[in-house]
């Protein structure tokens, strides 16, 4: 059974962040659809290259929160800047209320190293169901940052800076990846410890891949 | 011990007059080394050197102590510490043991930034257990990464406890931050909202306070003030109701003292308030920007709109911060001058 996974992004930092996250999947049971919000100025080669992933649609926020086939996902990613970010979240918990508030789990991340501005960059992030950090230190100030909070519980996990990856060479095994990680693109991380590593996902689908973890 | 401390301006000067006077009641004699004399109603019990600091780094004077506080900014911190020991060494004696630390609470991109630039220093003094974790981060794998340091408590503001007289009269100090927000904009919008405000609340002050000198040259003039202030929006106001009153920065901290409630959008002094027990709203409205400092405030539980602060009695049914987040800020801490000294005794040696 395979892992299906919606992405959400729209600029083209986002969309190459959700390629290289599509991409380091490949060896895994996970298929892969993205939604590209229609933005002037997206490279058609951006697309183009996602298009050889999977599936990509190009629906605006409200037409894909009242789309049928979001029933089809396992989860969603969640690929847009600060605000948006809070937004999808908040708008797409709505719009499953009356559905009996069953919903599908959100992830979200970052599309690069994430050099400053940290705190306000997870302060949007937070609510969602698992919130992928680029590595120890980001997860580290993280919990700096909960502890004590009633977000103590946000759930992470550590996943390398995948999206500061080059796409096209292999690199050597370097110790444990994250969950979606293949060997091949394994960050130098150290044995989990801590914080969530990959146990911490809600209702995750059975038979889930779960990689090196 | 006889102790320096260097600073230069308003921020390092207010932090270092607290730390005098906690150091001084613990027997130790303290003199200052700043470029300008403050004003004796700041520095009255303090001695003061009016000496550049660049000048103060090379001094005879500085040389005589058992150790000297650098509290500068930026760059000027590694030119201090490379002066004195170059005058150290031309001297033919030992340098001092300096010591430094963040002259504000700081946390994030912004501590980093401040605590970089203090990296070398014989000590540096943190002031709770967040800032600890964050150098520790800051300087895992480096060659600093046995920097010594101490914590310290909240130093920099005044959070010894108060005596209050309840009076009658309500107010709600506003803290005034001459660049926040930085638009004028937004602070008209901010200035006319709590005009309104004190238009429907009428039995309560409004009390708009500068947390700092809103010009340094010239701060009685109007026209020199920032229109990034809510101050220069009061002043542009030809007919501010009677309730909405301007306060003068010099009188912050008695304001502070007799203030019923306090909001502000990231003042320093918003963390002396809520050691001080004011029921205190942080303006979330803007959400946590780190160029307002937001970060600071993270975790605080005192994070409100402002428009869930009124009508303003709403203010004195605020619940009360985050303990354990005040006291990760330092507040944990209630003797940092002691742990300060025990530390320059065992660098003296």
């Amino acid at each position: 059974m395979s892992l299906r996974l919606l992405l959400i992004a729209d600029s083209d930092s986002q969309l190459l962040a959700c390629q290289a996250l599509a991409r380091s999947s490949e060896d895994h049971a996970v298929e892969i659809s993205v939604n590209a919000i229609p933005r002037p100025g997206t490279p058609a080669a951006v697309l183009a290259a996602l298009r050889e992933i999977g599936p990509v649609w190009g629906l605006s926020l409200p037409q894909l929160l009242r789309d049928q086939r979001l029933e089809q996902f396992d989860a969603i990613g969640v690929y847009l800047t600060g605000s948006k970010l809070a937004e999808f979240r908040s708008s797409y918990h709505s719009t499953r209320k009356p559905l009996g508030g069953a919903r599908l789990p959100l992830f979200c991340g970052f599309n690069g190293v994430v050099l400053e501005r940290f705190e306000e960059a997870i302060a949007w992030r937070l609510g969602y169901d698992l919130i992928c950090l680029n590595g120890p230190r980001d997860q580290a100030r993280l919990a700096m940052l909960l502890r004590h909070t009633p977000f103590s519980a946000q759930r992470s996990v550590v996943w390398g800076a995948i999206a500061s990856k080059p796409p096209a060479r292999p690199l050597p095994p370097i110790g444990p990846g994250a969950w979606c990680l293949p060997n091949r693109w394994s960050c130098p991380l150290p044995q989990r410890s801590g914080v969530d590593w990959c146990g911490s996902w809600p209702a995750w689908p059975a038979g889930h891949p779960t990689g090196s973890c | 011990m006889n102790l320096g401390l260097v600073c230069q301006a308003e921020a390092g000067l207010r932090a270092c007059l607290q730390l005098s006077l906690e150091l001084q009641a613990l027997g130790a004699s303290v003199t200052l080394f700043t470029a300008e004399i403050p004003a004796p109603a700041m520095a009255r019990d303090v001695p003061v050197i009016p000496l550049p600091p660049l000048v103060a780094a090379s001094s005879e004077l500085l040389m005589g102590l058992d150790a000297a506080g650098v509290f500068l900014e930026g760059a000027e911190m590694a030119a201090f510490r490379h002066v004195h020991g170059n005058a150290a060494r031309l001297m033919g004696r030992a340098p001092v043991p300096l010591f430094t630390g963040p002259i504000r609470p700081l946390c994030g991109d912004a501590l980093a930034s401040d605590l970089l630039a203090r990296l070398g220093y014989d000590l540096i003094c943190l002031q709770g257990e967040a800032q600890q974790l964050e150098l520790s981060w800051l300087l895992q794998g480096s060659r600093h990464h046995q920097q010594p340091h101490e914590l310290i408590g909240l130093w920099c503001l005044p959070t010894q406890a108060i005596e209050v007289s309840p009076t009658a009269e309500r107010v709600v100090l506003v803290h005034d931050q001459a660049t926040i927000p930085p638009s004028p904009f937004a602070n008209g919008v901010l200035y006319q909202r709590l005009r309104t405000i004190a238009q429907e609340n009428p039995h309560w002050q409004v009390r708009l306070q500068p947390d700092t000198q809103l010009c340094t040259s010239t701060p009685e003039d109007p026209a020199s003030w920032p229109e990034t202030s809510l101050a220069w929006h009061h002043h542009q106001d030809g007919q501010p109701p009677t309730n909405l009153q301007l306060g003068l920065a010099d009188d912050l901290p008695q304001a502070l003292i007799q203030a019923t409630a306090c909001l502000g959008i990231a003042s320093d002094w918003l963390l002396t308030a809520m050691v001080w027990g004011k029921p205190t709203a942080i303006l979330g409205d803007y959400g946590i920007r780190t160029d307002f400092n937001g970060p600071l405030f993270f975790g605080s539980g005192a994070m409100h709109r402002l428009a869930d602060c009124l009508p303003l009695d709403r203010l004195l049914e605020l619940p009360r911060p985050n303990v354990q987040w005040l006291a990760d800020r330092g507040w944990a801490i209630p003797d940092g001058a002691s742990r300060l000294l025990r530390r320059l005794q065992e660098l003296a040696r």
